[in-house]
């Protein structure tokens, strides 16, 4: 059969698991236990107060009315002379049970409407998310004051008047998640599969929307009860002998001057209210991320101790004298979920004037993030060691301004994707020429020339027009022309391309390549570094490759080495694996065994060797290190096994 | 760019970063699920024309949309109305209302005639300004809002404008200070103070500030409309808690924008980071909060109409709650009607904003 | 493996199959009447590159697109109506399987209810039946049954992958539509993918429709290769014959576009972009790039005005294109 794809670790216990994960992540975020505790004095309250303080808050006594904040009467006396925190206390229970049914109500017909609109085709679909949109023009409140007239006015009309006012954001939100949703390909896989609408509405959308649905649905309990409270506020809510916080704020305020612990001691309910249920569901957004549940494969492993440095041998003398960029013993450290991770683990490199260096890798291989650390992109929260030295200065040395000014004028990059890596909101000219400006100080008129000029060098035609244009009215093709041309906008001596064709067609990615040849061969005889994963487009454009797995650099070597005697098992291994076109169709293709280990764990020893034709028992305990081949000084290998790469 | 959803400012307290709703709520509406992969879907929403058909077509869009919706918002309120129980004139005048007089207003609104006739002249009423009179003064009811309008939109639009100039700014901060997990501790004081000030309504707020500095302070005005001093409570009031709200946002939208990769283009180039913030985030940021300020402002409205009551200002807000308690559902009908279509013109405005602020706004169909 | 041969029924047949979207002013029109055949047991390729339709083609065809035009015949019988291709007989027979393998699966449900949804699709009775067709399913792709306990986002791209062939496995289908499904995946992965696919082609006698932008990948799976451009289709042949005599300008020029490896790089053989699907060239679709067409040569005024059609997918090799000649491809 074919190769068993190897399955790490044992399966999840179940179900009770599960929760318990859940509810220790609700627990362990910071709001958790404060919201438990909070929520528990609320319902603690509401459930007793009417049976012992029922008495006291309805007895009146006209004698004791107005009376102050006092040891007999905590937050004073009414007109009536009832005691204003027995009936704060009293009044919880229906406060929280009005403002619960309004919530109820918001819920449960938003998510219908919700879902409505979102299984609704065409026409109608646009009519409802149109009603949708209309009815949330209208200010909630005003809306929940005319529902609440409808249904018959008072409390019974209070609640469904503002159930009715609030489904409609939650409706709102409903639809937009559940077409969120829609968009994605597990949808239409169960479409293809033949699932009905209502399971794949069910067992498709909604859980996959759940936990946002959560804390909507709180926020909805939230304003429930808010908004019963502004409506007995406003007097139209709760109707005497019945009292709710909102009206007795109602009477507090009216009588503020007098007493002002009447207005004090509801607004403070309300208030608690409020942020014990907010409080409630941020701790449940924090709990009800999946990713708690069953921990990922990355998560379990435990980082092996980090292997002791093992010796990187600088590379071979570069021909044409001082080497433009020279990387030694480059580190890139970033957080990870279980402690800091090596992406980048000691590489070092250097880059001669005129000379393009492939760097290849597959993902996991830290090549990217080699070059992020070389052009001074390294994210914020890692840390970068090691030695950069471009244009015979080393980065380390220089100030902050001084590095700024060094590396806006030597050094550009060239991103993979040309749709995200220009700003949508600016015009291209604008974001070509605000580097010229601002750095280098030159007029606006100056600054548009140039760039003019390089969209010429780039050749896009009619430059003027497209330097008014946005980016999303250019092609992909185009855009990455715009995105060479910008890089160039500083004569830089190296350019740093990560992956520049890989979302683009294959007749363009020709174009692009022929572009950056026409660099690198003209005047400035710019150096390139091409990052790709594919080596045989590294194969047709490269002076020198450097083939990189698992953070370290495995083999360095020049072109004709690479197409006739390449010697790490990786990279013999690649070679073997790519497709050939017209090649015989019956055989199986050559494949590498196992997968691209985490570069938070990798293997101990070399950490290519469980998955390697040629390994020996010493490959799984010693990292090989990176050492000049002897019989080749132009050429680096990292290997225990090839012949004579050190003992 | 993710687009920025319509919902109500309440409706996002409480996310915390990159939690999946925020980005869920970016989808377009009219975005369709069925199978159309996305390149295509642009292109068939585009059409044919350039960008100057763009814009009329734009225009056109809004125009119908903003008709659809003060019609929609028409129907809906005449419809309510008239599900009100009871009859509508003796709701209002009581039951010691003589015949005669019943019979008059009824005859004079149209009451006995079929719904659909009582539509129609109430909107041909309605293009020729007229809409209704109240039972029980008489009184032309445009000539009641037309007075008492003016306090109503100086609070609502001084909030608007208080609430954008204070939230964009100290949400950016926020989130400038806090990307990439740095600064925990003031990610925490952030969220904590914001959510705490968002949670609470803004009756409560105008109550609390009443009683500081109006009964315990004697600085600012309790009641009454005059003058500028009379606009700082109940402006504080309706704007404390939209202000916190918008300001999550933004941050939120902030941290947003700076994960993507035109930021890091932007870095690549060494840009200074006052041109990173101010000429590559703030108009992505400025797009998500224009978007929210529509449906804010609705908000604002409507607490308006709360805090007038508070602060006794004698505008739209006090008139409706009084019509509501005497019945007076005409009154009622007009004042909300007026309220909505401002809030509708305000979003369409917004919309338009949107579109100048962000070019591919254009081309979206809703 | 069997190739196709003249007279051969094919397995699934699509004649002048069109689709559009939207209407009026935005009106688009991702496939403009395409031809092929998927031969029985083998694998029909298809190429194209960004606004070629080849996508939208396989949507179609399961029905998560509607068809504008065009019929669509399963082993003979006539499945052109949407009701058709909606019916749990074509679901057994006609499966798909998606590019993404973080998104082609859902979060929610762990592998075994993943797979265990397609077998209840189709009816079977008993517990013990379904049991026995997921460990079927999940074993054919080379995973341990352990897998059906966890959730997608517990494995790799490669494995996800898998699962997702599994899904598409468990009905016993006979006719497997698979959208870019190595693009997503790192070279030595898409090697393994590829021999899996090979191997359950000849254990289970399946018909593939395999899409793709990769040219070698295409060329390494396929037993006839259609290539489109702009929504049409330009050129079918067999892999050897097309890549070492390409008739049709663009094959001739795509070929020359993918970097081959020891092989030195030409200059890129066809200029500009694909245009705005939405304005089609008259005539010949890509004769504004076209690098021996009327831009270059005076006597070729006629790709401009009239439409060269391919010819039916019966033929053994056909290119649309006034000028179709068989000569070596300029290669690098």
């Amino acid at each position: 059969m074919t190769i068993t794809a190897s399955v790490d670790k044992p399966a999840q216990p179940k179900s009770w698991l599960r929760r318990h994960v859940a509810v220790r992540a609700f627990l362990t975020a910071p709001s958790g236990v404060a919201s438990v505790v909070a929520l528990a004095v609320l319902v603690g309250v509401a459930v007793v107060a009417p049976l012992y303080l029922d008495a006291r808050a309805t007895e009146t006594d006209i004698a004791g009315s107005w009376a102050g904040v006092g040891a007999d009467h905590w937050l004073g006396t009414d007109a009536l002379g009832r005691d204003t925190f027995a009936r704060v206390m009293v009044a919880t229970r229906l406060t929280l049970l009005l403002g619960l049914a309004a919530g109820a109500i918001s819920i449960g017909l938003g998510v219908a409407f919700g879902l409505l609109a979102a299984v609704s085709r065409g026409r109608w679909r646009t009519a409802l998310l149109r009603g949708l949109d209309a009815a949330l023009c209208i200010p909630a409140i005003l809306m929940a004051i005319f529902a609440g007239a409808i249904f018959g006015g008072g409390v019974n009309g209070a609640v469904v008047g503002v159930g009715l006012a609030l489904c409609f954001p939650i409706a709102r939100i409903t639809s937009t998640l559940a077409l969120s949703i829609g968009g994605r390909e597990y949808i239409s896989a169960a479409r293809v599969l033949g699932v009905r609408p209502l399971r794949l509405m069910f067992r498709y959308t909604l859980p996959n929307i759940s936990e946002s649905l959560v804390v909507a649905f709180t926020l909805s309990i939230v304003s429930g009860v808010l908004f019963i409270s502004a409506l007995s506020f406003l007097g139209l809510g709760t109707q005497a002998p019945e009292f709710d916080w909102g009206g007795l704020l109602s009477e507090g305020v009216a009588n503020i001057a007098i007493a002002p612990a009447g207005a004090l001691g509801p607004a403070i309910a309300i208030a608690f209210t409020a942020l014990t249920l907010s409080l409630t569901g941020e701790a449940l957004a924090r709990a009800c991320n999946p990713v708690l549940w069953t921990s990922s494969r990355k998560q379990r492993r435990a980082a092996p101790p980090e292997p002791t440095a093992v010796p990187v041998a600088a590379p071979a003398e570069t021909e044409g004298g001082e080497p433009v960029l020279r990387v030694d013993d480059l580190v890139v450290t970033v957080p990870g979920a279980v402690g800091p991770v090596d992406i980048v683990k000691g590489v070092s490199f250097a880059v001669a004037p005129g000379q393009v260096l492939g760097i290849v890798g597959e993902s996991g291989s830290g090549k990217t993030m080699t070059a992020l650390a070389v052009a001074g992109l390294a994210p914020p929260s890692g840390t970068v060691g090691g030695t950069i030295t471009l244009t015979g200065r080393r980065l380390a040395d220089l100030s902050k301004a001084e590095l700024d000014a060094l590396l806006a004028r030597e050094l550009s990059v060239v991103f993979q994707d040309p749709s995200s890596a220009l700003n949508p909101a600016l015009r291209v000219g604008v974001q070509m020429t605000l580097s010229a400006r601002i750095i280098r100080k030159l007029r606006r008129s100056a600054a548009y020339q140039l760039a003019a000029a390089k969209l010429r060098d780039v050749h896009i035609g009619a430059p003027d027009r497209q330097l008014k244009a946005y980016p999303h009215q250019l092609s992909g093709g185009m855009r990455q022309r715009v995105m060479i041309g910008t890089g160039l906008m500083a004569e830089p001596s190296v350019l740093i391309a990560d992956e520049p064709t890989t979302a683009l067609d294959v007749t363009v990615q020709a174009q692009i390549m022929d572009l950056l040849e026409e660099i690198n061969t003209g005047d400035r005889s710019t150096s390139i570094i091409l990052i790709s994963h594919n080596l045989a487009l590294v194969s047709q454009n490269c002076d020198r490759v450097l083939v990189m797995y698992c953070g370290r650099i495995v083999e360095d070597l020049d072109l004709d080495q690479l197409l006739t005697d390449p010697k790490h098992p990786y990279t013999r291994a690649l070679l073997a694996a790519m497709p050939k076109p017209g090649g015989p169709r019956e055989a199986p293709m050559a494949t590498i065994g196992g997968e691209v280990p985490d570069i938070a764990a990798p293997p101990a020893g070399c950490p290519f060797h469980p998955r390697c034709a040629v390994a020996v028992d010493r490959c799984r305990t010693d990292l090989p290190p990176l050492v000049i081949h002897p019989e080749d000084r132009a050429r680096r290998v990292a290997c225990h096994v090839v012949e004579g790469a050190g003992v | 760019m993710p687009r920025p959803c319509r919902c109500p400012a309440w409706a996002s307290r409480g996310l915390e970063d990159g939690h999946e709703m925020s980005t869920a709520l970016e989808a377009s509406p009219g975005t369709p699920a069925d199978g159309v992969a996305g390149p295509t879907r642009r292109l068939v929403r585009e059409g044919r024309e350039g960008r100057a058909g763009s814009w009329t077509r734009f225009v056109l869009r809004r125009v119908v949309g903003l008709v659809t919706a003060l019609l929609a918002l028409l129907v809906a309120v005449f419809v309510m109305v008239r599900l009100i129980p009871g009859d509508p004139v003796i709701n209002a005048l009581g039951t010691d209302a003589t015949p005669e007089t019943i019979a008059r207003l009824n005859a004079e609104n149209g009451f006995d005639k079929p719904l659909y006739e009582q539509f129609l002249s109430y909107v041909s009423n309605l293009f020729q300004g007229d809409l209704g009179r109240s039972f029980i003064t008489n009184e032309p009811v445009t000539q009641i809002i037309g007075q008492r309008i003016g306090p109503s939109l100086q609070l609502a639009i001084v909030a608007l404008a208080l609430v954008f100039l204070v939230s964009i700014p100290l949400g950016m901060v926020a989130g400038g200070v806090t990307q990439g997990g740095r600064h925990r501790r003031i990610e925490v004081a952030f969220t904590s103070v914001t959510g705490m000030f968002a949670a609470i309504p803004d009756y409560l707020t105008a109550t609390i500030l009443a009683f500081l500095f109006a009964v315990q302070i004697q600085l600012f005005p309790v009641a009454g409309a005059d003058g500028p001093q009379s606009l700082v409570l109940p402006v504080l009031a309706v704007s404390a808690g939209p202000i916190m709200t918008l300001a999550r946002l933004v941050r939120l939208e902030t941290l947003n924008v700076l994960s993507n990769d035109y930021i890091r283009t932007a870095r690549s180039q060494r840009l200074p980071r006052r041109t990173i913030y101010g000429r590559h985030a703030l108009p992505n940021v400025l797009t998500a909060a224009l978007t929210i300020g529509g449906l804010l402002f609705a908000n604002l409205i409507g607490g308006a109409v709360i805090v007038e009551n508070v602060f006794a200002r004698p505008g739209l807000g006090s008139t409706l709650v009084q019509a509501v308690v005497a019945k007076e559902y005409v009154v009622v009908q007009g004042v909300t009607i007026v309220l909505g279509a401002i809030v509708i013109g305000v979003i369409m405005l917004v919309d338009v904003a949107l579109a100048l602020v962000d070019p591919r706004s254009l081309t979206r169909s809703t | 493996m069997s190739s196709k041969e003249p007279g051969c029924e094919a397995m699934l047949t699509v004649q002048d199959l069109t689709v559009v979207f939207g209407s009026g002013r935005s009106r688009l029109t991702a496939v403009d009447g395409v031809s092929f055949a998927v031969p029985p047991g083998g694998t029909l390729g298809l190429v194209g590159e960004s606004g070629s339709g080849k996508s939208t083609i396989a949507r179609a065809l399961v029905g998560l697109v509607p068809t504008a035009g065009g019929t669509i015949r399963l082993d003979g019988t006539d499945v052109t109506s949407d009701r058709a291709r909606d019916a749990r007989s074509f679901r057994r027979r006609v499966q798909m399987v998606f590019q993404d393998p973080y998104g082609s699966l859902n979060p929610r449900m762990t592998v075994g209810a993943t797979i265990l949804e397609a077998v209840s699709l189709q009816g079977k009775a008993s517990t013990a039946e379904r049991r026995s067709e997921v460990l079927r399913a999940i074993e054919l792709v080379g995973l341990s049954p352990s897998a059906l306990d966890r959730y997608p986002h517990q494995f790799s791209g490669g494995q996800r992958q898998r699962i997702s062939i599994a899904r598409a496995l468990a009905v016993h289908p006979e006719v497997l539509i698979m959208d870019e499904v190595t693009s997503a995946l790192d070279v030595s992965i898409q090697a393994s993918i590829i021999n899996l696919l090979k191997e359950l082609q000849r254990e289970l006698h399946l018909s593939y429709l395999f899409i793709s932008h990769d040219l070698s990948v295409v060329g390494a799976m396929s037993d006839v290769v259609a290539v489109m451009y702009l929504s049409r289709l330009v050129e079918s042949a067999a892999p050897d014959e097309l890549f070492n005599a390409p008739e049709h300008p663009y094959t001739r020029g795509l070929i020359g576009s993918v970097p081959e490896f020891g092989v030195k790089r030409r200059r890129a053989p066809i200029p500009g972009q694909v245009p705005d699907p939405r304005f089609p060239p008259s005539g010949c679709r890509f004769h504004t790039r076209c690098p021996v067409g009327p831009a270059h040569r005076l006597d070729r005024e006629i790709c401009r005005t009239d439409d060269p059609q391919t010819a039916a997918a019966s033929r053994p090799h056909s290119a649309a294109c006034h000028f179709a000649v068989s000569v070596a491809a300029p290669r690098g």
